[in-house]
């Protein structure tokens, strides 16, 4: 096979451009971040959901509120709450007096970046709808259905301290999200320097410097990214070896693995690591890619067992010990 | 040792025979009127016989005084239902039992059993002439019965298969010896290498491995393979060396890791370079020249030497000028 890679090198380097941009405009709102920004426009770009972990007050909605500004798309945040509905999501038939006739209203999905603030507070069949909606990119109301716009991204945020009154995602729908970020607390200078910012009298905004046109065109490069056959076979290790811990000399998590990651993992693996090779300017794939993404792409894929559990060892600490021991190509 | 402790139990369990029934006795005894006493004994050693074994039936005469005191009169060979003799022998024995003199005369039939079932062995009636008044008496012994039961394997079909367990538990033996022996070969052969390998340095064992994974000069070199084999080597031995992740880590981390080591600034550049070359030609999907992969080369080799003259490692404690206060 015969890859033009300088080709392929240069049309990345061109089409992501706009990656410097976007970060820097980002950047003059958010202050650190730059581990959730990064992975926003890895789910962007990899037509990838995103969910989102973190305690309140991380800045989660402004980034996502910000980027779409940046973007200069639609935005829509919609509080997910008890008694939330799923007509209140994806939109519902109205009865128009003057016209005797029903017409659909739309609901808040049908935008580009939709931020599902504490997703886990409505029940199943709110979650349902809009975990729908993410994986057909379609919803039907009434008899008519209706595509979603593109680019279409979901960025759903759970809180991870208040789990009374919540309804948790099943594993079959957290499996639907590409990547899921933990999102930690700033360091001392970014906090001081959040603080300046926060408190001065007028809060600084990002201005548009992309279209999504070219957020359409980027995502068609990110897929000519060329991933060599020794990264895939390496994709694939990572993989399985969270279902087959033994095969891969890590006898010491097999029993703390209830369940590994699904194929779903090595498909959102391989296109997570395309649009990190695209996004650090690069027309191939690296394992640094493969690393930098995994923990994303597999903390909720993996379900362990009682015993991890009593003995306080999570699916995060599970991946990280794949990724150790798994031999890079 | 499980195998040699069940051959044993089996071996155990073969060996055992069928525990002989309690003998018959049938005893009579006569009161001649010159005096004395004579008791007469009939018995079978066992009530139970296997249809393939013989029983033993004793006739016994025994009184006090000599031999000549009485004549035992010839008597024919007792009568027997499912029963034929094999053998028949008899004895006389003098024996002086605190100062008394004992005679016994003896008579004893090995009896083979004819088929299953019961066997009898009749009543025998003895006749005898009491020397001392010439006088002739008679005494007779009870009919005794014999249960003729399934016959037992033979001696020689039990050996067989103590043979086979023997042979079997010599050959486990035999296999566990040399296997245990070859594994101390191995463990020999290994410590003599390791101690020949641990008198030669790390970075000259590598010179000589750096030899050999890469022909330069080899008209059908494949330069991507040559990348990989030479970014292998080199992983290696800044794993060995420098105790870094060398084979699970990305090329990134490992260079962050040298750089946490207070190591030449320039061997870890160098060590980058050669890495992230290796990383563009083995993912990119390119072939890569000739003329790079010999500098990949000649980087590795040179930073061998510069670790084997110790050249590799900052120095940290250079001796410091002192100042007059």
């Amino acid at each position: 096979m015969n890859i033009d890679i300088q080709a392929i090198n240069e049309k990345i380097q061109k089409e992501s451009e706009f990656v410097e941009k976007i970060t820097s405009e980002v950047s003059k709102v958010i202050v650190g971040q730059k581990y959730m920004i990064e992975r926003l426009l890895i789910g962007l770009l990899a037509d990838g959901h995103i969910l989102l972990e973190g305690v309140p007050g991380l800045a989660k909605t402004m980034a996502v509120k910000t980027l779409a500004s940046v973007i200069k798309t639609g935005f829509q945040r919609i509080q997910f709450t008890p008694d939330l509905l799923p007509a209140d999501l994806i939109g519902t038939m109205i009865y128009d007096q003057h016209d005797g006739k029903f017409s659909v209203k739309k609901g808040p999905v049908f935008s580009n970046l939709v931020l599902a603030d504490e997703i886990n507070r409505s029940p199943a069949k709110v979650q349902s709808a809009l975990l729908e909606a993410m994986q057909e990119r379609q919803v039907t109301i009434g008899n008519e259905t209706f595509a979603l716009p593109a680019p279409f991204l979901v960025l759903a945020t759970q809180n991870p301290i208040e789990q009374e009154g919540t309804y948790p995602l099943p594993e079959a729908q957290v499996d639907r999200f590409m990547l899921k970020l933990s999102v930690g607390y700033p360091d001392r200078d970014e906090e001081l320097e959040i603080m300046r910012r926060m408190t001065q009298p007028a809060i600084p905004s990002a201005s548009s410097v992309v279209t999504p046109k070219d957020i359409l065109k980027a995502k068609g490069a990110v897929h000519e990214v060329y991933i060599d056959p020794k990264i895939e076979n390496y994709i694939i290790d990572i993989v399985f070896a969270t279902r087959k811990p033994k095969d891969y000399g890590l006898d010491d998590i097999e029993e703390l693995i209830a369940y590994g990651a699904s194929p779903r993992a090595s498909i959102n693996l391989t296109l997570a690591a395309k649009a990190h090779a695209f996004i650090r300017r690069r027309g191939f794939v690296t394992p640094e890619d493969v690393r930098s993404i995994g923990m994303d792409v597999l903390r909720h894929r993996i379900i362990v067992t009682y015993e991890a559990e009593a003995e306080e060892i999570t699916a995060e600490d599970v991946v990280r010990k794949v990724l150790n021991k798994i031999e890079v190509p | 040792m499980k195998v040699l402790r069940f051959s044993l139990f089996v071996v155990f369990i073969l060996s055992l025979q069928a525990v002989p029934s309690l003998s018959q006795d049938s005893i009579k005894v006569a009161v001649p009127p010159s005096g004395g006493e004579i008791r007469l004994s009939a018995s079978v050693d066992q009530t139970e016989v296997p249809l393939n074994r013989t029983i033993s039936f004793t006739v016994q005469l025994k009184w006090t005084g000599d031999l000549d005191k009485y004549e035992i009169h010839q008597f024919d060979n007792p009568l027997l239902e499912n029963f034929e003799i094999k053998e028949n022998s008899s004895a006389n024995r003098v024996a002086n039992v605190n100062g008394v003199t004992k005679a016994i005369q003896e008579y004893e039939y090995t009896l083979k059993p004819k088929s299953l079932g019961m066997g009898y062995v009749e009543g025998l009636i003895i006749t005898y002439t009491d020397m001392g008044n010439d006088k002739e008496y008679r005494l007779t012994t009870n009919r005794i019965e014999v249960k003729v039961t399934d016959p037992l394997p033979e001696p020689g079909s039990k050996s067989w298969i103590l043979w086979v367990i023997l042979v079997f538990v010599l050959v486990i033996v035999v296999i566990a010896f040399i296997r245990q022996a070859a594994k101390k070969k191995a463990e020999k052969k290994r410590q003599a290498e390791m101690e020949a390998a641990a008198s030669v340095p790390l970075e000259e064992q590598y010179l000589e491995k750096l030899k050999n994974a890469v022909d330069l000069d080899a008209p059908d070199l494949d330069v991507g393979d040559g990348f990989a084999r030479l970014s292998r080597l080199l992983r290696l031995f800044l794993a060995e060396k420098f105790h870094v992740a060398g084979l699970e880590a990305t090329t990134e981390d490992v260079i962050k890791d040298l750089h946490n080591k207070d190591l030449d600034d320039r061997f870890v550049n160098e060590t980058a370079e050669s890495l992230k070359k290796a990383d563009m030609i083995k993912f990119s999907g390119g072939a890569g020249e000739k003329s790079e992969l010999e500098r990949m080369y000649t980087l590795i080799e040179s930073s061998l030497q510069k670790s084997l003259r110790g050249e590799l490692v900052k120095v940290l404690d250079a001796p410091q000028e002192e100042t007059e206060e």
